[in-house]
């Protein structure tokens, strides 16, 4: 820890001490777990260690990425409309944007940084588009990471690629490993789903219902499940019903928005 | 003296006495404090925090100098006013501070602005001026913005200050720093909750939005939310409320015990104006009572910790809190009473609030589920439904909640497993009050929707286990669902059960609102059970009781049935015109009409009776009703052979009933038509194309008319290559369709022209599993078959399927026969004489009947039965159409009385009559019987001789003497014998032998058919 520590600092001096030297590597301010931040061009992240150069250094530098407490890293994108797009389910105009800005900032995901909620978003992007494989990608990576929020989506997010590949008991598996009850049983749900039991299903989304209805994170895809589970069963009013109620109640999230595709197709009429 | 308006009594009197004091040490009496002094002993009593006095005491420095127009003296009353101001809102003197700042805000040199507005606001909203909060919270503000401007126009308005003072003034005013954000967001709090107090909801909606979007803190943030949608609801703008709900949804304003009063009256009013999204999530942030009121209790914990009292009321707090919460005991504070500030107070205001509700929780979630079920989300309703019902399945709410979630599970989700297991089992734990009757008559309802009448009558033991009350309302039910029972035992068919059913009612329920149709019903099962004169009765009770009810037309046809069932027929004809010409649009116009024309045609009165059959044709409302008067009519026409108005009947019946009409009998009608007409091809054509185009529909009895038609037909009409022919195009229709009921039908009638009847009903005994297929002929060809192989396993099961599915077939009688004989070879007379009374019912005394009266003689013969056997044999003589073979039978079975009764010697007449009346019928078969039988009487009267001559001649009778009976008489003949009276045969001898018995004349009139003395004449 010391010896990291110290290193970190000698690169903070040799960061002013040095000028002019042309860098590669992705840019980010690095922090220790002590604390102390340097700016830093990162080189990599393989097999748990971080190697990256100081600002105007081209020596390459290893560290132990548990050593390390977070990366802000300087992506140029419009956040706002990255945000509004994912919040409208613009799902394309989301992977137009991240996909190639990911490209510098995927391989750092198991670290905590500030681009885990736009990872986080590719990743939906993904799965809304079938993509199951990318999500995996994403997923695994995040369930790695030190974050419990990112470790969370990681889980749940590799367990819903595995539903969708039919590997129902990897998804047992996982579910043991999640902490969320909610989250849990949303897989639960979704796996009974795919193994065409919508009524059991439905079961449980309404356990989630009613036991963890301030829970919003899982509450809002809970109930869009709910939506498609009351059309698997050919009751479509309900399902109508149930879309329209997801939009309004979680108006402004992509899940509203994903819940008003379904409304708008199932012959809903716009409020 | 501006303040001595507002002081309160309390300060003038302290004021005075301080005064005194101040007098009594070392001022001169005569004189009074001065100013200065004052001041300094109001200073002195403010640093030593006594602030009574203090305040007393500025309020007298501020009398003193209020004339003074000198600047620093001015500054002085400004800077005592708001010391004063400070220590009132401490002491809680709200209604005093207020003035006390609205003057330091009015009077110059005060060098704290904005922070005088600002408590200013605060006094005024806690004395509950709220419309001088709103103006004082607006200065503020607009003071805050514009602080230059607001001194200019105070100088300018002040003449007498000169410029250095002005300018002072204004350095002083701007030396004030802004509001900071807190501040802010506290006034626009304040601004927000006075118009709301106001109850001006439009107005306070903009500074809660202020709130909303400056407050750094969670559940100041969800209040502000709670309020602006409380505001919408009032306004009401519930599209607006829509916008903001899910915003409060993220916030954890939840914990809020005033939030969460309001999210119940804010739901509740958004789910009486049936804003459900809305609603939703509003009832579903509410937190439970006991959960709420751990998590605030807590809260008053840190809140007395962090003002320095011990975390409990009443208790001390231990050394440890001390050293963990840093607090040091103050020997000169009072400790007898705990001083709690106001946060505190209210706080447990809120908590004691929360506490006095009622319990909440399980309306809320009745509420959600019912929210639930009327947005379609059945699921989740039954999942709150059952919740509730689990926490008190006894309550209102708990019953409530169990009856929605049978109703739910029938009609919405299709889960009605899962209902019966509900709602039986709520029914057997709670057989009292409404709830269980509501869910017998939902469950009920469904089994009637889905024609389960089984599932109907199998709540009926629920039903007994119900509490009885007097509550009309649970005896309606109770009616309701007892009648339910009357109607599905006749559904059923099960008519003794309904006649049971719906006495029940009539006893049980005396007066309900099922009376009259109780009764009507009752009437009925009597009337299918044919108890014509019981159900005659009740008829005639409910046209007197009930003559406003909907069957009292009904109630007066019926009783032409019950009539014309009693044989009382020409009473039967009266009440039949009686309803025609009294309800001339009722719905039994019709079949009284026909009825009425049945009578007349059974008289003869064929005119009569065609124009009753016409006008039921004219008023028929239902098909079947038009269907019985047009083939009636056809009868009628065809016993006069007018067969064009056979046509023109039958036509005009397919113009009017179109696809409804049974076509099949028409065109069974046209066909016979045009076989009387000699157009035989066209009537075997349109035969042929109608059972192929009709014949896959099992219940079309026409095509099984045809059938029969057309072997008739090709017997009589038919030449070889015509019926080749008819034979080619029935293989035709068998190898062209693919439907069984068809195919059976055309493999029946084939077997019918080959006369294979019999073959093919063994190969369709094994071939069909079930007879869901087979139509009448086919079963009757299954009867035929059975009989023959004398395998009677299926003859309940044959006979069944023709009374549920065919009542009205003709070809029912094979199946009563098969039945009958079943019973009677397994010795269950009983059940074999009611067969035969049914098929007799059925049949009458048509030839291919007579083995009824001859069972039912044989029957009550082997019940010992003597007289009466006699008589059902003796009967059977007298009917024309069973002369023949039925005849010989039942004179051999006369014998067989007689013989029983032990008088040998009219037995033997009878026997004897057998062979010498009846040897050309039945094969000879009651013939060779009636030898045997008069040999062996013959015998037990001791003339063995003439029991021999009895063997002889029956060898000589060439009718009996191959049959198998004749051996008995070989073997007591002997070999010789009966070579010599076979060699005499070949010789071309004939016998003559004679056995005469002396036999008495019968009370019956079974004249003895022979002379009376003994003698045998051999004929060489």
């Amino acid at each position: 820890m010391k010896n990291v520590v110290a290193i970190i600092a000698l690169v903070a001096v040799s960061a002013i001490a040095q000028e002019e030297v042309v860098q590669s590597g992705t840019p980010a301010r690095l922090e220790a777990v002590n604390g102390k931040q340097v700016r830093v061009f990162l080189q990599s992240l393989v097999d748990g260690t971080v190697t990256f150069q100081a600002f105007k250094s081209d020596k390459n530098i290893p560290v132990p990425a548990d050593k390390i407490r977070r990366f802000e890293f300087y992506p140029k994108y419009d956040a706002a409309a990255l945000e509004q797009s994912f919040n409208s389910a613009d799902y394309d105009a989301v992977l137009a944007t991240l996909e190639p800005l990911m490209l510098d900032y995927a391989p750092y995901m198991t670290v905590s940084n500030n681009m885990q909620d736009a990872y986080c978003m590719m990743m939906e992007a993904y799965r809304a588009q079938g993509d199951f494989a990318k999500v995996r990608v994403c997923a695994e990576a995040l369930a790695q990471s030190s974050g419990p929020k990112f470790v969370m989506l990681g889980q749940v997010n590799t367990a819903l690629a595995a539903i969708a590949e039919g590997d129902f008991k990897a998804v047992e598996s996982l579910r043991e490993e999640i902490e969320s009850e909610a989250a849990s049983l949303y897989l639960q749900a979704s796996a009974e789903r795919a193994q065409g039991q919508p009524k059991v299903a439905m079961q449980t989304v309404v356990e989630i219902i009613a036991e963890h209805a301030n829970d919003v994170q899982w509450m809002a895809p809970s109930e869009l499940l709910s939506a498609e589970l009351y059309l698997d069963m050919a009751m479509t009013n309900s399902a109508v019903s149930t879309a329209r109620q997801v939009k309004n109640i979680y108006g402004g999230s992509n899940i509203a928005a994903d819940a008003n595709k379904l409304y708008i197709a199932l012959g809903g009429e716009s409020e | 003296m501006r303040f001595t308006k507002k002081i309160s009594l309390n300060g003038m009197v302290r004021a005075l006495i301080l005064v005194f004091v101040l007098c009594g040490h070392g001022f001169a009496a005569n004189e009074g404090p001065t100013p200065a002094e004052i001041l300094k002993e109001a200073m002195m009593h403010m640093g030593k925090e006594e602030y009574d006095d203090a305040s007393a005491l500025m309020y007298m420095y501020l009398s003193e100098v209020e004339e003074s127009k000198a600047p620093r003296v001015i500054a002085i009353a400004q800077d005592i006013r708001f010391k004063l101001a400070s220590i009132l809102l401490k002491t809680e003197r709200m209604d005093e501070a207020a003035p006390v700042l609205q003057e330091y805000i009015e009077y110059p040199l005060g060098k704290f602005q904005r922070l005088s507005r600002k408590m200013l606001a605060t006094c005024l909203y806690e004395i509950e001026d709220y419309e001088g909060a709103v103006t004082a919270c607006t200065n503020a503000l607009y003071y805050n913005e514009n602080p230059i401007l607001e001194a200019k126009k105070f100088v300018a308005k002040d003449d007498d200050d000169d410029e250095e003072e002005s300018s002072r003034f204004k350095q002083k005013e701007e030396e004030e720093p802004e509001y900071t954000q807190q501040e802010l967001n506290e006034l626009y709090l304040t601004l927000a909750e006075s118009y709301y107090d106001l109850e001006q909801w439009t107005e306070c909606i903009p500074p809660f939005e202020y709130v909303i979007a400056q407050a750094p803190n969670e559940q100041r943030k969800g209040y502000a939310i709670m309020q602006v949608i409380n505001a919408l609801i009032e306004i009401p703008d519930f599209a607006r409320i829509t916008a903001w709900i899910p915003q409060l949804y993220r916030t954890s304003a939840r914990y809020d015990i005033r939030v969460n009063l309001a999210l119940m009256n804010a739901a509740a009013a958004l789910y009486e104006a049936g804003e459900y999204d809305s609603a939703l999530p509003l009832y579903r942030m509410i937190m439970p009572r006991d959960e709420l009121v751990t998590y605030q209790e807590s809260r008053i914990r840190d809140i007395r910790i962090s003002v320095g009292l011990p975390p409990e009321p009443g208790a001390e707090m231990t050394e440890d809190e001390k050293m963990l919460f840093g607090v040091v005991d103050d020997p000169a504070a009072p400790s007898q009473e705990e001083v709690k500030p106001k946060a505190l107070v209210d706080q447990e205001n809120l908590i004691y609030a929360l506490k006095e509700l009622p319990p909440y929780e399980l309306d809320v979630q009745y509420r959600m589920a019912d929210l639930y079920k009327t947005v379609d989300r059945y699921w989740e309703s039954l999942r709150f439904f059952d919740v509730v019902f689990e926490a008190d399945p006894k309550s209102e709410i708990g019953e409530r909640c169990i009856f929605e979630m049978v109703e739910t599970l029938i009609d919405e989700v299709n889960e009605p497993a899962e209902a019966e297991r509900r709602g039986f089992d709520y029914m057997a734990k709670y057989p009292e009050g409404m709830t269980p009757r509501q869910i017998a008559y939902t469950l009920n309802g469904y089994y009637q929707k889905t024609n389960d009448m089984k599932a109907v009558k199998a709540l009926k033991p629920y039903l007994d286990g119900l509490v009885r009350t007097n509550d009309e309302t649970i005896v309606k039910y109770d009616t309701e669902l007892y009648f339910m029972q009357g109607v599905a035992d006749l559904v059923l068919q099960d008519y003794e059960g309904s006649e049971k059913s719906f006495r029940y009612v009539l006893d049980e329920f005396p007066g309900s609102h099922q009376e009259a149709n109780s009764l009507y019903w009752y009437g009925m099962s009597k009337l299918f059970l044919q108890k014509y004169e019981s159900a005659f009765p009740d008829f005639e009770k409910y046209i007197k009781k009930h003559a406003t009810e909907t069957y009292v037309d009904e109630c007066s046809f019926q009783g032409g049935i019950c009539l014309f069932g009693m044989e009382r027929y020409d009473e039967a004809m009266e009440r039949f015109s009686y309803v025609i010409s009294t309800y001339p649009d009722s719905s039994v116009y019709p079949e009284a009409c026909s009825m009425r024309g049945d009578i007349y045609g059974s008289r003869g009165e064929l005119d009569a009776a065609v124009d009753d059959y016409t006008r039921a044709v004219a008023a028929a409302k239902k098909v079947n009703q038009a269907t019985y008067a047009t083939f009636q009519m056809a009868e009628v026409y065809e016993a006069e052979d007018k067969y064009d108005d056979i046509i023109r009947t039958v036509e005009s019946y397919l113009d009017v009933w179109d696809e409804e009409a049974d076509i099949a009998k028409a065109l069974f009608w046209i066909g016979k038509t045009k076989i009387q007409q000699k157009k035989i091809d066209e009537a075997v054509k349109t035969y042929v194309d109608a059972i192929v185009k009709y014949g896959s529909d099992v219940r079309q009895d026409g095509v099984d008319l045809m059938i029969a038609e057309l072997v008739k037909v090709s017997a009589i009409y038919l030449d070889t290559e015509q019926q080749n022919k008819l034979k080619a195009d029935l293989q035709a229709g068998i190898d062209e369709n693919d439907d069984l009921t068809l195919q059976l039908r055309l493999r029946v009638l084939q077997s019918k022209l080959d006369m294979t009847e019999t073959e093919l009903g063994k190969q369709l005994i094994q071939e069909l599993s079930d007879l869901e297929n087979a139509s009448p002929p086919v079963l009757a060809c299954i009867c035929d078959a059975s009989f023959e192989m004398e395998d009677y396993s299926r003859a309940e099961e044959l006979l069944l399927i023709f009374i549920t599915k065919f009542e009205d077939s003709d070809y029912m009688r094979a199946a009563f026969k098969l039945r009958a004989y079943g019973q009677y070879a397994e010795k269950d007379y009983e059940g074999a004489l009611h067969t035969i009374e049914e098929a007799q019912e059925h049949y009458g005394t048509e030839y291919d009947v007579a083995w009824a009266q001859l069972m039912k003689a044989q029957v009550l013969l082997d019940q010992g039965k003597v007289d009466e056997a006699r008589e059902a044999n003796m009967n059977l003589l007298s009917v024309p159409s069973w002369r023949g073979a039925p005849v010989a039978q039942a004179t051999f079975q006369l014998g067989q009385v007689e013989e029983k009764a032990g008088d040998y010697l009219k037995a033997f007449g009878f026997y004897q009559r057998a062979y010498f009346q009846y040897k050309g019928h039945a094969g000879g078969y009651w013939a060779a019987e009636g030898y045997l039988a008069s040999a062996r009487c013959l015998k037990k009267l001791g003339l063995s001789n003439d029991a021999r001559n009895t063997y002889r001649a029956m060898l000589f009778d060439p009718y009996v003497s191959d049959l198998p009976q004749s051996e008995e008489a070989r073997e007591v003949l002997g070999a010789g014998e009966v070579a010599e009276i076979a060699a005499y045969i070949e010789s071309g001898g004939t016998s003559n032998i004679t056995i005469n018995v002396e036999v008495e004349k019968t009370a019956e009139g079974a004249e003895p058919v022979e002379s009376s003395k003994p003698s045998t004449e051999e004929g060489a």
